[in-house]
């Protein structure tokens, strides 16, 4: 439980370490003004250009610096930057590069930066270091020699300069005291504004990155119907077929040869149950019943529970996804734990189901872990991992696969939900 | 009759020989590639041949590719070609290499075991067999204005029948006239279409087939 005078404090000493932190980075910042002046003149001549792209570059790295120690004072979220990279540029570019929206707006801040720091920190710093030294004084200013007196504000020779050195101290800490938490605001809020990018380009940014989304979402789409497609006409419809061709058979031999004809009625009953298995297994390859009924957390503690081998199961970071994904994720874990139980031999699996909160969208990642006997191969043949690792390329995840020889296995797929 | 079969289906290749050799036709070799249907196309003296659309490794037309290879090396080689669905390209494809010996049927024909075999024996006699599905498409896709729009709902009946191969004989036992009639519609039907009067037997089957895909 912090005491009412620690809560006090420490705004106040958040601020001050703010400021002392952004004097240093003035300094840098002088530093990079001087660069700038030196290159200056040969910009008439043309050879200064090619320092620009780097100067832009350390500018805007200085900049992102600053704004990224201020939104961290104000608590808030910096937005999200893409440092610039330049290469192979033609004369044209590097002129261009003075011109954009970033590039101003990181010299606007620089040169407020500059100007104003000084005073911020005269304010911040200095009247703390004043109120300090002006009062502590008091306690030494006699034991100094006479030619050469202690000096707070001006030398101290006396009691009545010693009182009204302390007085200019207490003032300077009461002063520093008032207005330290504002200041530290003021800068933090002031360095934001001046550095928070245009919203036009982040929102670009945002769609372009939704429908590069939206377009592996169809792509995903399309190739869940190619496979429907094909297993319907190689798997039931094949089926059928053979079903009408066994009874056309029975017709034409029914009368000559009963026989027979029983035999290919027989077939035909063994192809129509065929049918209909194949017909089952396909539906529930398209959306397992169990995730509607119970959702992704309850489908995988079915699966984990059937095993032989000792499983846990975390879902504790687990959070609902669109259907697409969660069934994707239950084909996914289904392949892993199969594998896992049929070639690892592991005595324990792990498996970890969760949601990463993440920038566009969130990503549901799942992780088996077992600790057999390792050496899977993605491409290996019968393990199905390649049909794990195609199954979550298509929702435009990843599969990440760690199996050295003599184990453990960690399998990682990730797939974004498209949100 | 020897005839060799392309089914990756375990369960239709053996059905599909069984039928044929029920049927008294010989099957020369069951492959369940388009591969080994080939070797055995050049190691053998065979008379026709009965593939499926989609075989491995691709599951996309392997059995289409290799009618027309029997066909490119034996020109007018009879191929019966079997397919899940109805894809006029792959019709369309069959006959640009001339259409005498060429069948183009939807699989579930095969349940239909007087007709199939009836379908395959006129293919490899040189003459035509192409699915009804393939023809109702070619019907139904013709513009309002166009002349196949002038026949009669039964010329039209005897035209899909014509285009899918059949002799007179065989359209009117289907339409239950008489032979004479379907003479009579036939005229009409070609004089409509304008189309030349004197093509008869398998090239009338061509000059149809061609009419409906112009």
């Amino acid at each position: 439980m912090p005491t009412a005078s620690a809560t006090a404090f420490r705004p106040r000493w958040r601020a001050f370490a703010f400021i002392g932190i952004e004097a240093g980075w003035w300094l840098v910042g002088l530093f990079y003004a001087c660069a700038v002046l030196a290159v200056a003149p040969f910009l008439l001549f043309g050879i200064g250009w090619y320092a620009v792209p780097t100067l832009v570059e350390w500018l805007d790295s200085l900049a992102n610096g600053g704004r990224t120690r201020a939104a961290g004072f104000a608590r808030t979220r910096a937005p999200e930057h893409q440092p610039p990279v330049h290469r192979d540029l033609t004369f044209r570019d590097r002129m261009a590069l003075v011109t954009t929206p970033e590039f101003q707006r990181n010299a606007t801040w620089l040169l407020a930066h500059l100007f104003l720091m000084p005073i911020i920190v005269a304010l911040g710093i200095g009247l703390p270091l004043v109120a300090i030294n002006s009062s502590l004084a008091i306690v030494y200013w006699w034991a100094a020699p006479l030619d050469d007196p202690a000096i707070a504000m001006f030398p101290i020779t006396s009691w009545p300069l010693a009182l009204a050195s302390l007085a200019i101290g207490i003032v300077a800490g009461v002063l520093g005291w008032v207005i330290l938490p504002g200041l530290g605001r003021r800068t933090a809020s002031s360095t934001l504004s001046l550095l928070w990018p245009d919203r036009v380009p982040e929102m670009e940014q945002r769609i372009e990155s939704l429908s590069r989304s939206r377009a592996a979402a169809l792509d995903a789409h399309a190739s869940e119907l190619r496979r429907i497609e094909r297993e319907l006409h190689d798997g039931a419809q094949n089926r059928l077929v053979g079903v009408v061709m066994m009874i056309g058979l029975a017709q034409r031999t029914m009368t000559d040869d009963p026989e027979t004809a029983a035999a290919h009625l027989e077939r035909a009953q063994a192809a129509a149950s065929d049918a209909l298995t194949g017909l089952r297994e396909m539906v529930h390859d398209i959306y397992p019943p169990i995730l509607d009924e119970q959702g992704l957390a309850g489908a995988a503690s079915t699966l984990t529970s059937r095993m032989s081998v000792p499983t846990s199961l975390d879902v504790a970071e687990l959070r609902r996804a669109p259907a697409a994904v969660e069934s994707a994720a239950y084909f996914v874990l289904a392949e892993a734990l199969t594998n896992a139980a049929k070639y690892a031999e592991a005595s324990h699996v792990a498996v970890t189901l969760s949601t990463q909160s993440g920038s566009p969208e969130d990503i549901l990642v799942v992780r088996v872990h077992d600790d057999g006997r390792g050496g899977a191969i993605v491409g290996g043949t019968g393990s199905g991992l390649a049909g794990v690792a195609r199954r979550a390329e298509s929702l435009g995840g990843t599969l990440t696969m760690s199996s050295p020889v003599g184990g453990p296995t960690e399998m990682k797929v990730e797939l974004p939900c498209g949100f | 009759m020897r005839i060799l079969i392309a089914e990756d289906d375990a369960l239709l290749r053996a059905g599909l020989t069984m039928l044929l050799e029920g049927e008294g036709i010989e099957v020369a070799a069951a492959a369940d590639n388009a591969d080994d249907v080939l070797a055995a196309f050049d190691a053998q003296e065979v008379d026709g041949a009965v593939l499926d659309v989609r075989m491995p490794p691709t599951f996309t037309n392997e059995g289409l590719r290799a009618a027309l290879e029997m066909r490119e090396r034996r020109p007018g080689f009879p191929v019966l070609v079997l397919s899940a669905y109805v894809e006029d390209s792959y019709a369309a494809k069959l006959l640009g290499e001339g259409a005498s010996g060429v069948g183009y049927l939807l699989k579930e024909r095969v349940g239909d075991v007087g007709e199939f075999v009836g379908a395959l024996r006129r293919v490899v006699e040189g003459g035509t067999a192409m699915d009804p599905e393939v023809i109702a498409q070619l019907v139904s896709r013709r513009h309002a204005d166009d002349p196949v729009q002038r026949l009669t709902p039964r010329e039209r009946e005897v035209l899909s029948l014509v285009a899918q191969g059949m002799g007179n004989a065989a359209i009117s036992e289907q339409l239950v006239v008489s032979e004479a009639a379907v003479g009579k519609h036939i005229g009409n039907i070609f004089s409509k279409l304008d189309l030349a009067p004197d093509d008869t037997g398998h090239r009338r089957v061509l000059a149809t087939l061609a009419y409906l895909r112009s």
